[in-house]
């Protein structure tokens, strides 16, 4: 499941964001230095493999529901760790512009929930130092479903530790755990089962193509684990401002105007002050739950002035839009235009 | 294929609309990365209970998708589409927080409603956000920026060779589950096992495909680098682009605090 902007505070999503940006870098540099060109059109294409499996369902047995392959640890045993996590962050990029899933401050989380955990923490924790080099018999089964349902829990537990962060929910999190954890324990044993599956299958027919990719593996686990003490430690820190200040953007801002408004005498910051009691129909609460039930809550447009503001806005928005309208050219004809078939 | 898949996997439909020519089309990819970025991050720190200001953050996507020309229906269809995570976990709020927060005509409206409000509004806004982003920049010009913004060219590279193989395999694996539904009676034959085979086939179709572009670039001079002609340059309008639309997210986030 993706995270998205909406349940998101600014300080959750930038150190999420943080975290999967460097950890990015580092299989970046991991990959440039082992340079296997040909792997890299097959990234690329594994990468649409991927979205093209969640086209094809298939019905999940004892339910008559059907769902989809999302396919993140195949790709993680196919691929190694780092062009892994490259491969996936891609997809989830595309799936965060083009398919509106979660959005662009989420995809910091999503990428660390849905690319990071399978690829970085599950294999080298879970699945390496159990399938050594031999890809086949019982225990590698059960290794693989079983890293495929942790990768599923684990991102489930951060989903719910993001949303907790953030505050935007009022779901209380240890019900809200359980919720996504039973979830997504059977939607990892499926998936695991039929990535299973596959692998079996891809054995039989191209045993080649099955086994350890790279003789050593690409990632250290002292390099992991010092990695995730950091990503706790840059997740602790900046929870701890969410926690203390209102809001990382709102506290800049309270830094920063002042300075800006006193070398300009009082008379802007009145202005604004009026402007903003003019214009704003509730004042900013801080209420949680009933903490002062004698706040000026009086009703819906108790302040004209402010509906008014915002229709004037919009108006102009509106208006400079029709402005601008004026196309300059001709659309060029696109490939998908002329031939449906490209 | 069936309506809903075809909406939710059509991205021939966005590529179309980037290559229009409007003033905002114009806009350098970097302006825009930037400004939708600012603009999701005054959206996503508004607080709680402030549904106010975030219509008043509604500007922005009327502004550009009037100025550029979009189709309103294609956008809002994408964001009834979307995943309903937003959906699923908001609702819930009005009946975790009851306590009443106003009563316009009688009607008592709890604080959980105003924060559901608040949650579906900001899922709105950055969504449309980005699917602006995206219908009025090409997405080669996006991978140009990121490259230009310092991201590792590696990863640009998988962004690109992944959009453009997508649809090419979107079209393979929509022929091999049309041609088993056609041959399915009472659903047979889309249990997990055949369809765990069937999967196994698309993916060595994959690799085959793999091996076959990869000689095809080499064969052309592929050194491990996508190159690309076109460059980016900064002009008076990008700035006016920034600026302008900063400071006005910055001047709502002030008033509307």
């Amino acid at each position: 499941m993706h995270m998205t902007d909406a349940l998101l505070s600014v300080n959750t999503g930038l150190a999420f964001w943080s975290v999967s940006a460097g950890s990015l870098a580092y299989a970046a540099r991991k990959v440039r230095q082992d340079s296997d060109e040909k792997k890299i059109p097959m990234m690329g294409v594994l990468g649409a493999f991927v979205f093209a499996t969640q086209m094809i369902n298939f019905t999940i047995p004892g339910t008559g529901s059907s769902g989809h392959l999302a396919g993140g640890f195949l790709l993680t045993i196919m691929l190694d760790p780092s062009r892994a996590f490259i491969t996936m962050a891609s997809i989830l990029f595309i799936q965060s512009l083009f398919f509106a899933d979660g959005g662009l401050l989420a995809l910091g989380c999503n990428i660390f929930n849905i690319a990071l955990i399978p690829c970085f923490v599950v294999y080298p924790l879970l699945f390496r130092p159990w399938v050594k080099d031999k890809y086949h018999g019982i225990r590698t089964g059960l290794v693989v479903v079983l890293s495929t349902v942790f990768s599923f829990l684990i991102g489930a537990a951060a989903i719910v530790f993001q949303t907790s962060l953030s505050g935007m929910s009022e779901l209380p999190w240890k019900e809200f755990l359980w919720l996504m954890l039973s979830i997504h324990l059977v939607i990892g044993l499926v998936e695991g089962i039929v990535t299973l599956a596959i692998l079996s299958y891809l054995k039989n027919i191209r045993p080649d193509l099955i086994g350890p990719s790279s003789p050593s593996p690409l990632i250290s686990k002292r390099g992991i684990v010092a990695s995730l003490i950091a990503a706790l430690v840059v997740a602790g820190l900046l929870s701890h401002f969410a926690s203390s200040l209102p809001d990382g953007l709102e506290w800049s801002i309270q830094k920063l105007v002042p300075l800006r408004l006193k070398e300009n005498s009082g008379k802007i910051r009145e202005w604004l002050g009026q402007f903003q009691s003019f214009s704003a129909v509730f004042p900013d609460y801080q209420v949680k739950n009933q903490s002062s039930p004698s706040d000026p809550v009086k009703g819906l447009g108790t302040s004209p002035g402010g509906i008014i503001g915002v229709l004037v806005i919009l108006a102009f928005a509106f208006f400079l839009g029709f402005i601008l309208k004026k196309q300059r050219g001709r659309a060029p004809l696109t490939p998908s235009e002329t031939n449906p078939n490209l | 294929m069936n309506s809903l898949a075809s909406s939710l996997f059509d991205v021939s439909a966005f590529d179309h609309l980037s290559r229009k020519d409007t003033w905002i089309h114009q806009r350098d990819p970097r302006a825009k990365l930037l400004v939708t970025f600012v603009y999701i991050l005054n959206i996503v720190s508004m607080t709680k209970y402030n549904w106010f200001g975030l219509i008043g953050f509604t500007f922005y996507p009327i502004l550009v998708i009037t100025a550029a020309q979009l189709p309103w229906k294609i956008l809002f269809q994408k964001l009834i589409l979307v995943s309903p995570f937003a959906l699923f976990i908001g609702i819930l709020n009005p009946w975790l927080e009851r306590s009443v927060y106003a009563t316009p005509g009688g009607i008592p409206i709890s604080f959980g409603f105003v924060s559901f409000v608040v949650i579906m509004l900001k899922f709105i806004l950055t969504t449309l956000s980005a699917l602006i982003l995206i219908s009025t920049t090409p997405f080669y010009k996006v991978c140009i920026a990121m490259n230009r913004l310092k991201c590792p060219w590696i990863i640009v590279n998988q962004i690109q060779l992944l959009f453009r193989y997508l649809q090419i395999l979107l079209n393979e694996a929509l022929t091999m589950s049309q041609a088993r539904d056609m041959r399915s009676f009472q659903g047979r034959g889309k249990d997990w096992r055949t369809t765990s085979k069937l999967l196994g086939a698309l993916f060595l179709r994959t690799i085959k495909r793999s091996e076959r572009i990869f000689s095809a670039m080499v064969s052309r001079g592929f050194t491990g680098h996508l190159p690309s002609l076109s460059y980016l340059r900064y002009n008076l309008a990008d700035g006016v682009y920034i600026f302008s639309l900063c400071f006005a997210f910055l001047g709502l986030r002030l008033i509307y605090r």
